[in-house]
């Protein structure tokens, strides 16, 4: 029997849709809010999966039973917070004809890429060797073969949402009838992980741009030759991308309007970006260093109390899962020393330093100038940060604008304490890695962009300091 | 919810702002031109993908991507047990130019290992223990410390001559002709 489509996709909606008004969230935003509960019924799916798959639970019903008690606890949430106000009306987005159909259009483009990924079969690079063969394993070693299968997994520490979701389409799947696992709608969840970036990014820059921008923003996106080729796989980047979008989005509405709720959006964001892929662990360290450069620049510094801190608890509750879950089944990364020079990252950083920085920057520069993609929004975003510094660093989005080039300038480190053949490392994963802040850099240009018009009509024009 | 009042917008513009903005502006719209144009031109081949994705049947698009034939999946999966080794064999070199891609001397080891990828990935769990070998030395080493009735051999020499590295083996499965060669060995000992 192949999946039912709609069922695979409505559990994550509608777990989406129930964790969001359990945080008084309803549809503020006609378009960013489906990518908002895809990635918060994503995370519940994630978590009962978890759960499911821990009790023991035969294949078919580790789902249910582990989405049904979330689904009880979220109602309970629900009902708690009901009496809370509402957001009203004059603070939803605008959205427009125009430009509502322009986000139907991009949704469909996006939906034909995923359809074309199924001509071939999910058993090729990461998401053959790293995800999906992750996801098989949870189901058919769990529990003893587990820790010992993961020899034949390329990166065994790598988080396991993307496995997760891919699990519980396997769950509903019957086998093939010549092979053990179906090799086609496990992408499912992970391809809607990318539509919804796009509905995350077209809603974030339309909420603070015209729609004629906000659009060929929104294009680049839609454009970019990266992007295509994760619709049409399973590979996580694009879950990077997607969770990073809705931290920066969550967070500068937060700074707009000191509403907490969206903080804890952005919380969630980061949740899932964590839970996706291991780089979201050097994005969060950039953050620290931006975070302090952003509040020594900032105008106002208002005392830092405890509870700003509370929606970072979803984040950490994953770095918690993550870090128990490797130490458990004895899971290294290669990057410390699990690889076949026994070297750890920095020892190998300092060995090939000399030699590989050079190259490494030909190869940013080359990357970020090239026609072929859209990375050259880094290029506009640092430019942004130097012409127009005070509206960069003192304003709202001074955080994630500091933190995204020293993330990227980090991914860059890590490629130099690389254990790889230099060039057969930027070959297979550059374009594709530095990818993932792309959406969060289109969606800081817009804001920035935003903020100098803003300040423009305000009429506050004058010398730079 | 909403516990402090909101930050005021900046209060002043540097003059650089404006062509900042511009050059934005002038950028983005290039870029997006470009990209729109390269894009169109890849649109014939993500239409022929989506009419394969939905009307070829599923083992054909398996063996079109993996090399593997519905009746060599078949076999495998009747006459190769779980807890098998199963070794694909291809004894014509390459292995040091392979992460080089543009050194076509690399290319039999990257053919290799890439139908070494698809195999353990479309065959998982049955059998879990999947390896390669490019030449005979590497396949003794598959071989070592195992018993026999353990090992099963894809071979792709393209000779016709049976399979004899390491010992005797029993011929399992051919691909019939007008497929790749491939044949599937059982190895029964030395």
């Amino acid at each position: 029997m192949i999946p039912l489509p709609q069922l695979v996709v409505a559990g994550p909606l509608g777990l989406g849709v129930l964790l969001f008004r359990g945080l008084g969230l309803r549809c503020v935003d006609a378009v960013a809010y489906w990518a908002w509960i895809w990635i918060a019924g994503c995370l519940a799916f994630g978590a009962a999966m978890q759960v499911g798959i821990e009790l023991g639970a035969p294949r078919v019903t580790a789902w249910v039973v582990g989405s049904a008690g979330l689904l009880y606890l979220i109602s309970l949430v629900f009902r708690r917070r009901k009496r809370e106000p509402r957001l009203r009306s004059p603070e939803a987005s605008p959205v427009g004809s125009w430009f509502g159909a322009f986000v139907w259009l991009g949704a469909v483009w996006c939906l034909w890429f995923a359809i074309a990924g199924a001509d071939r079969p999910c058993i090729e690079g990461d998401e053959g060797n790293i995800w999906s063969l992750k996801a098989k394993s949870l189901l058919c070693d769990w529990p003893d073969l587990f820790a010992s299968a993961q020899v034949y997994n390329l990166h065994p520490d790598y988080p396991q949402l993307n496995p997760l979701l891919q699990a519980w389409t396997y769950c509903l799947s019957s086998e093939l009838l010549f092979l053990p696992f179906p090799q086609f709608a496990n992408r499912c969840l992970v391809q809607g992980c990318d539509v919804a970036l796009f509905l995350a990014v077209a809603g974030a820059l339309r909420h603070r741009l015209p729609a004629l921008p906000a659009a060929v923003l929104s294009s680049l996106l839609l454009l970019e030759p990266e992007f295509h080729g994760l619709l049409r796989t399973a590979y996580a980047d694009g879950m990077v991308a997607l969770g990073l979008v809705v931290a920066v989005d969550g967070y500068l509405r937060y700074r707009e309007r000191n509403d907490r709720r969206y903080a804890w959006l952005a919380g969630l964001g980061l949740a899932f970006a964590l839970w996706s892929k291991n780089e979201t662990m050097l994005y969060l360290a950039a953050a620290l260093p931006a975070a302090v450069i952003a509040r020594l620049f900032a105008r106002e510094r208002q005392p830092l109390a405890p509870r700003a801190f509370l929606p970072l608890l979803p984040a950490l509750a994953v770095i918690a899962n993550h870090t128990v879950w490797n130490w458990r089944f004895g899971m290294k990364s290669d990057l410390l020393g699990a690889n076949p020079t026994g070297k750890s990252m920095f020892t190998l950083m300092a060995e090939q330093w000399t030699e590989r920085v050079p190259a490494m920057a030909a190869e940013a520069v080359r990357v970020a100038a090239s026609l072929q993609h859209a990375h050259v929004v880094f290029v506009l975003l640092v430019l942004g940060m130097f012409l127009v510094p005070r509206l960069a660093l003192r304003g709202p989005a001074a955080l994630p604008l500091l933190a995204l080039p020293i993330g990227w300038i980090g991914i860059h480190v890590v490629y130099v304490g690389s254990f790889l053949p230099l060039r057969f490392h930027l070959d297979t994963s550059y374009a594709r890695v530095t990818f993932q802040l792309v959406p969060a850099a289109i969606v800081l240009l817009g804001a920035l962009a935003s903020d100098v018009v803003a300040a423009r009509r305000a009429g506050h024009t004058g010398p730079s300091p | 919810m909403t516990d402090e009042t909101p930050e005021p917008r900046s209060a002043r513009v540097p003059l650089l702002a404006v062509p900042w903005l511009v050059g934005t502006g002038a950028v983005i719209a290039v870029w997006v031109a470009v990209l729109a144009v390269r894009t169109a031109g890849g649109l014939g081949e993500t239409w022929a993908a989506a009419a394969r994705a939905t009307n070829d049947p599923e083992h054909a698009r398996i063996e079109r991507a993996s090399g593997l034939s519905l009746e060599l999946i078949l076999s495998l999966q009747i006459e190769v047990p779980e807890d098998a080794r199963l070794v694909l064999y291809s004894p014509y070199g390459g292995k040091e130019f392979e992460l080089d891609a543009a050194d076509p001397r690399g290319e039999p080891a990257r053919q290799v290992r890439g139908l070494f990828e698809r195999a353990k990935n479309l065959l998982y769990p049955h059998p879990r223990d999947v390896h390669f070998a490019r030449d005979p030395d590497e396949l003794l080493g598959k071989l070592a410390g195992r018993a026999p009735g353990t090992v099963f051999v894809l071979d792709g020499t393209l000779a016709p001559d049976p399979l004899a590295v390491g010992g005797r083996y029993t011929l399992l499965f051919e691909n019939p002709p007008g497929k790749p060669r491939l044949r599937l060995w059982g190895w029964r000992g030395r």
